[in-house]
Parts: C-alpha cells; structure tokens; sequence
C-alpha cells in the first residue's frame, strides 16, 4: 500500500483584510515525521496551524489529514483526532489533573475503565504519577508539570497527528531544557506525526525532521536542519541562523565529517587515565557514534567531566579539549594552539 | 419600646396574615428571579457572542433600572392590568440589568487560553458553553443573581401597590394611616428576608464548584415551587374587592363597614389609592372604595353606593393654616374665607372630572370655576421684596385645584407672592411641612385630621359619632391647643370615602346601597 502522507497541504491562502497571514503555501509531512513551523513573529506559522485542525478557515487552498479533506469533516470531530497543545497550556481549571487528560477520550465516548488506565500511564510517562497528581488541580502544579498535563492530554486519545503551538515557549530555561527532554524521549510521540510552532531556532534543530522556515507568510525554505544551514536557499534563510550558527552547527555537524580534522593526541600533552576510558550507556544511545553530532557527543562528554569518547576504529578515547579543537579547525577557526 | 411592643402585639394579632404576604413576597420574588435567569443568562450568553450589541443591551436593561418602581409599575397598569403579572415583570426588569452584566462579565472573564484549548481538543460550541465557560462563570453569574435578589426583595414590597400582595400591604397601610408599628410590621420581615436571601445566596457563592453547581440546580429547582406558592387557593366570593391601604386599615372604613354592614366573604385585595378606579372600570375588581367626589366615579361610569347606616366618616375640606401667618398679614384671612361654603359635591365633582378625565391643567379649571363665580381678580403687580406664602397640596387631582383658587385670591387680593408646593407624598408630610414651617397652608379634611392625625380613642369616635359639625368642631379646638395649627371655615364639599361599583353591575344586582350590599354577599 503506498503510503499517504499524514499532511498534505496545497496552495493554502489566508488574508485578514488587506494583510496577507498565508501565501499559497504548500507541503506534506510524512507519517511520523516532526515538521517544525519556525519564523519570526508573525510569519503566519501559529495561523498555518490552526488552518490544520481548523480553528482558523482558510481562504482558499486545501488540507488533507492522513488523505482525507478535513473540511469534510465537523471541525470538533476533526480536533477530536488531532492532538493540539499550546503554549498557555489551557488546562480547565475545574477539572483534575485527570479528569483533564480524559477529557478527549470522554468526547469521543470511549468505556470510562479504558480511558481511567490510558490517563493512567500516560501521567506516568511525563513523570506525573496518577496516584500523587492525578487528583489535584492545575492550579496546584507548576508550569512545567502543567505543560506536561498538556501534553499528556493531547496524546490521551492516541491521535496519528499532534499539533504544538509554541509547547515550550511559556516555561523558564531550565524547565524548558527538561520538558524538551522528557517530551524527545517520550516514545508515544515518536511514533506520531508532530507539527511544532516555535521561534526558537534551537528548539526548532533539537525536535525537527524537517523544518519549515517561514516568513512574511512565504514558504522561505523546506527541509532538515542540515539542509537549512548548509544549503540555505535565500538570504533571509542564511541571515535568521546566522546569529546561533556556531550552535546549531554542532547540532548537524556528525562526529563522522569531523573525523579528518581529529588529531590522534589531545590537546595539551597528557593522555587521559584509562580508568575514565569509555563514558557509561554512549554507546547505548547512540548506535553508530560516528553518526552522533557533536553537541550530542558534548553532552555525553558533559556529564562524566575528565573522561573520553569511545569510537569505534579510533585508538583512543576522544576528550572534550579534542573534539572542540576538531570543530574549530572544521569550522575553519583559529584553534586554541594557533592562537596561543 | 412602645413601638416595640405595639409591633409585637401587631405581628400576634395579624399572625396569619404575615405568614400569608411572607410567603407572597417570596413567590414573587422567587418568580421574577426565576423568569430574569430564564431570560438574562440566555441574553448573557448570546451578547458574548454578539459583542456588538452588548452596549445597546446593557444599555437598555440600565435605563430600565433607572426608571423609579412606582413608575414602572404605573406603566405596566395599562398593559397587563392589576395583580402578580405587572409585579412579576417589574420585577424581571429590575433584575435583568446585574443578571445580564454578572453573565457577560462572567464567562469573558475565562481565560481565553481554556477557550481555545477546549475548542482545539474537540469541544463542540455548546459543550464550551456548558463545560467550560458556564461551569467557570459560575461564581460571578452568582453573584448577579444574588444582587437581583436583594434588589427583588426590596422592590417587591410596591407590588401590594398593583393587589400583588406582599410585604408591602402593611408597609403602605401603615403609611397612609401614620401608624410606625405596622410600617415595622412589613418592613422588618422583608429586610429579614433580603439580609436571609443575600446570605444564603453568599454562602452558596463560598461554596466548591462542584457544590455550587449541585446548589445551583436546586435553586432552579426550588424557585419555580416557591413561585407556585403564590396561586395557593384562596378565599372567594360573588364580588371581587380591591381597596387602598389606608381604607383597609382604618378603624372606621373597611372594619367598620364590616360591622355595621355585616359584609362578609367580600374576599380584597390591596391596591394603589390612584388604581382602585381603573382596576373597577377594567372589571377586575367589583367593589372599590374612593372619594365622592373624585372625577373618576363619572368618568368611569361607577356608582356610589349609598351609606345608609352612616358607617364612614364625614370628610369636609378646609385650609388648615398657621396662625402666624395671619397674624403678619390679616388681609389673607378674609382671602382663604372667600371659599367657604361656595364648593357643593357636584361643583368639586365636575371640577375634578375636568382634571381627571377631560386633562385638563388643574390651573385653567380653577381660574374657570373663579370666573364664573366673579371671585377672579387680576394679579397686582407685586412690590419688590414682596413677602411669599407658600401653599401645600397633596397628590391628587382636587388639591391641586384648590390651591390654584387660593393662589389665584391672593395674587388678585393682595400684595403677597405665591409660591406653590404641589404633589406632597401623603397626609404625614404635608402637616409635618406645616407644623414645621415649610409651608404656611394646605387644604384639609376634617375626617383626616381626626383619623390620621389626632387618632383619638373609640369613646371619643363615639360621642362624636359622625356628625359633621361636631367633628369639624372637635378637630379644630384639638388642632389649635396640640399643634397651634389653624382651622378654617370648610369649603361645603363632603369628600368621604364611599364604596363604589360599575353601574351597570350594580343596577343588574340591585345594589344601591351598602346595606343591598351586604345582604347580596350574604345570600
């Protein structure tokens, strides 16, 4: 069975008076991909997706959600099958937490015993324990437990698409960085097809498959991370990463294209004592090393300070000193050797 | 502490009829309330969503507000007739405004973000409403209905005004007949009520969603049977009587007619003194009672029934003045006499008829009558400085009259200005006016004085015995040695209570007289 895409969206136009909110915009995402909408302030990315699960009515164009036009659709029995999360999250506050993340599969009039078990697991995988938060009220937990009620409440009646405005964007740095985490790692979402607003391009490298870079209501550019950095298709493009480059660059750039510019003896003399030799579970995480990126292969390194990176076919262990001196020199940087 | 008591043994001697307009005043309560939910939260709702037409709505139900009770009610005559409905809706009126404002003002202050989450995850427009926006405007729609509520309690007691009944009978009898204790009698159940129903309702308001929710159905529960409360059977009979508050309340009117009468099951209800007339013309009412020589009883085609046994009464009008004023200028004393004896029942009847029926300016009639009589004189032109007399009437039509004759004698006989205080509430105001020294005169009847003011004892009521001379002579000798208030010679007119009917309705029963009357209603 060829596969239909899960979105497919073709020559989608959207005007409020005179201002144009969505040019023509076409697009598919594939089933289970993670499609960021990203932009700056009013691009039109929050308009593009409430289009989908029609909460705004687009002028012209067409949507088809897993092959299927949804204006043949009730928009409430549509919204039914797609998960939406926001940014001020809107849980109601008369409800529990519970009761909250039940509420869609309530609508759709699934046995209460199957949703009360669904609701159930779902807490206990954004790290929200029925049994101690199941019961309270929104207004009792914090910003990130509430986001993660959110999305919990989303995912309840397990819907092939979700939708996210901005999940993240009302959360502080800290929490932010630990519900991104818990939100990557939750599996129910790999699975699924994700469409993301945000205006975070970090946020946007980190979640993506592909990101849809918009502006002024124009599809400015269409494709992975690495695409969008390396190959950028204007100037506007080039110009919204240029200020986090060094960043997201780590973020794309594989241990793989780093390779040649790795020297065999670290920085600064002294081998690393061989007891620090491999840091615990990398190789778990990451299949093929040399396919892990550099900020992941950073992050690793981050959290056993002193130790090394084993790779397979190299002699040694790879250090934090080592491989950001490979990344200069990859980025055609004066290392910390030249300079000195 | 003797109002204290006097209220006491009021409340023990009327104990059923208290139970009876408590229980009234809170069905019409619970049934204006009732219809305001029914017809303001809808309204809410719908201007939520047609924000457009919020002001002109919000607007309208302030105008309403605005507009005084007795007003409202006087308007509402002509449409729906006399009883609960007029009261019902002036109620509604009133209780839309904080209903409507509480409803809008509730569900736009729920969070937006709820909204559109709501709706993003599959709400229908109407679960929405239900489960979200409704269930969170709750405690403020709340508090709307329960400031309607207080509002009601407290409009509620003119709808004895309209023969609604209510608290109001012993509030408005109590003030024609210048009797504290059954003033108090009303008053103080209907603020107990007022303060119960707010704090019920505020307790309500403290209470958890999920409580008030399960307290807000059993309120639109319990509203509609407290309203039925209100159509308990009652007494009947062949007639129908409505009578104004002071005549229900006096000891020589309706009791007294009672028993020298023997009238029974003559079921009554209380109305406004200015609506007894319409409510008999309009066939709701058979039997009124009124002043004989009030305009209306030929404009409406109603008949006086003849007091034959010489049950009510006697009402002479005559100026009451203050002495001082004479004793400044003596030229007015010859002035008011100018009057005295000259008005027959006939001659103030077609006077008032012209005023009351025929609209025509109190001002025009009186000069007309003047002229005629040869009493007119042109104003004199006044001398700067000139000293003002200020004259008094109450509020109907035949003082306004006489007060344009006298204003109009003394401009013509005299060196004095005139200033007119016309439309004072009530009996009690223009002679505490009087006394006081805020007026100088006003037209009163010597029934009045006796009954309202001096309110002697029954052996007194006795030995004067109705007998129009000697009442004029007792209540000018006690008016002049307790409040140094004079007494002028009367006008000639005997405006007394009398009971009236339709005349057609009377002529088919053969009922003449008040002794006819009761031997109909007791066959």
């Amino acid at each position: 069975m060829p596969t239909v895409p899960a979105l497919r969206v073709a020559h989608l136009s959207k005007r409020y008076g005179a201002q144009v909110v969505l040019d023509d915009l076409s697009f598919e995402v594939a089933q289970g991909e993670t499609l960021v909408l990203l932009g700056p302030s009013g691009c039109g990315k929050t308009t593009m997706l409430k289009t989908l699960n029609r909460l705004v009515e687009p002028d012209a164009g067409t949507i088809e959600v897993n092959g299927q036009d949804v204006r043949q659709l009730p928009p409430a029995q549509l919204r039914r099958g797609l998960g939406y999360v926001i940014q001020q999250v809107g849980l109601l506050p008369h409800l529990t937490v519970a009761q909250n993340v039940g509420l869609v599969p309530g609508l759709l009039g699934r046995p209460a015993a199957e949703t009360q078990a669904r609701t159930a697991a779902l807490l206990e995988r954004v790290h929200l324990p029925a049994a101690r938060f199941g019961a309270l009220l929104p207004a009792q937990l914090s910003g990130g437990q509430q986001q993660r009620v959110g999305l919990a409440r989303a995912l309840a009646a397990d819907p092939p698409v979700v939708l996210m405005d901005e999940p993240f964007g009302a959360l502080d740095p800290i929490t932010r960085a630990a519900v991104r985490r818990d939100f990557r790692e939750l599996d129910e979402l790999r699975r699924k097809t994700v469409v993301l607003v945000t205006h975070d391009v970090a946020e946007a490298f980190e979640l993506a498959d592909r990101i849809l870079l918009l502006n002024q209501g124009r599809i400015q550019q269409l494709g992975t991370p690495r695409e969008l950095l390396r190959q950028p298709a204007n100037d506007f493009v080039r110009q919204f990463f240029q200020a986090e480059r060094l960043g997201l660059e780590m973020r794309v750039t594989t241990l793989a294209e780093l390779r040649p510019y790795l020297t065999q003896a670290p920085l600064g003399g002294a081998a690393p004592p061989e007891a620090a030799g491999t840091v615990a579970g990398a190789g778990a995480d990451v299949a093929q090393p040399w396919a892990a990126s550099v900020h992941e292969a950073l992050a690793q390194l981050a959290q056993a300070p002193g130790g090394g990176l084993a790779l397979p076919g190299w002699p040694q262990p790879v250090g934090q000193g080592q491989l950001l001196a490979a990344f200069g020199r990859w980025l055609e940087l004066p290392s910390p050797s030249e300079s000195a | 502490m003797k109002t204290l008591t006097e209220l006491l043994a009021f409340w023990r001697d009327h104990l059923d009829k208290l139970g009876q307009q408590t229980l009234m005043h809170v069905a019409l309560t619970a049934a204006a309330l009732l219809l305001g939910v029914a017809v303001g939260v809808p309204l809410g709702i719908w201007l939520t969503r047609h924000r457009r037409w919020q002001g002109l709505v919000l607007g309208a139900a302030g105008v309403l507000q605005t507009v005084p009770s007795i007003a409202l009610l006087g308007f509402l005559i002509p449409l729906l007739g006399i009883g609960a409905a007029p009261a019902i809706l002036a109620l509604l009126l009133y209780s839309l405004l904080p209903i409507i404002r509480n409803t809008v003002a509730g569900i736009e202050s729920v969070d937006p973000a709820v909204v559109e989450a709501a709706r993003g995850l599959g709400f229908t427009d109407g679960q929405v409403l239900r489960r979200v926006q409704l269930p969170l405007a709750l405690p403020v729609l709340m508090a709307g209905i329960r400031t309607a509520t207080v509002i009601n309690v407290g409009v509620a007691t003119l709808a004895a005004y309209v023969a609604a009944g209510g608290l109001g009978e012993f509030i408005f009898g109590g003030i024609a007949l210048n009797n504290p204790a059954m003033i108090l009698a009303g008053a103080v159940p209907a603020a107990a009520l007022a303060l119960a129903f707010d704090g019920g309702l505020g307790w309500l308001e403290r209470q958890s969603a999920r409580r008030l929710r399960a307290a807000g159905g059993a309120l639109l529960l319990a509203l509609p049977l407290l309203a039925a409360a209100y159509w308990l059977p009652r007494a009947t009979g062949r007639l129908q009587a409505g009578f104004s508050p002071e005549f229900v309340g006096r000891a020589d009117c309706l009791p007294g007619l009672t028993r020298t009468y023997h009238l029974r099951r003559l079921p009554s209800v209380v109305l406004a003194p200015a609506l007894v007339y319409e409510a008999a013309r309009d066939g709701h009412v058979d039997v009124i009672d009124g002043y004989s020589t009030d305009g209306r009883i030929r404009a409406y085609g109603l008949r006086v029934l003849q007091d034959d046994r010489h049950a009510l009464p006697p009402y002479f009008a005559a100026p009451v003045l203050r002495p001082q004023l004479l004793r400044a200028h003596p030229e007015l004393g010859p002035v008011f006499d100018q009057l005295s004896g000259q008005l027959s029942d006939s001659a103030m009847t077609t006077l008032n008829y012209q005023v009351d029926y025929l609209h025509r300016e109190p001002r025009a009639v009186a000069l007309g009558w003047l002229h005629r009589h040869g009493l007119y004189r042109a104003p004199r032109p006044l001398p700067p400085g000139a000293p003002v007399v200020r004259l008094g009437s109450k509020i109907f039509a035949e003082q306004y009259i006489l007060i344009e004759m006298y204003a109009a004698l003394i401009r013509g006989n005299t060196n004095l200005g005139v200033q007119t205080k016309t439309g004072l509430g009530g009996t009690t105001i223009c002679f505490e006016a009087l006394r006081g020294g805020k007026i100088d005169m006003y037209p009163e009847y010597t029934g009045t004085g006796l009954q309202v003011l001096l309110q002697p004892s029954a052996a007194v009521l006795d030995s004067l015995g109705g007998r129009p001379a000697a009442v004029y002579q007792y209540v000018r000798a006690q008016f002049a040695r307790r409040y140094g208030l004079e007494w002028r010679a009367p006008l000639g007119f005997n405006n007394d209570y009398c009971l009236l009917m339709r005349q057609g309705q009377a002529g088919q029963l053969g009922i003449a007289s008040i002794s006819q009357l009761g031997r109909y209603l007791g066959r």
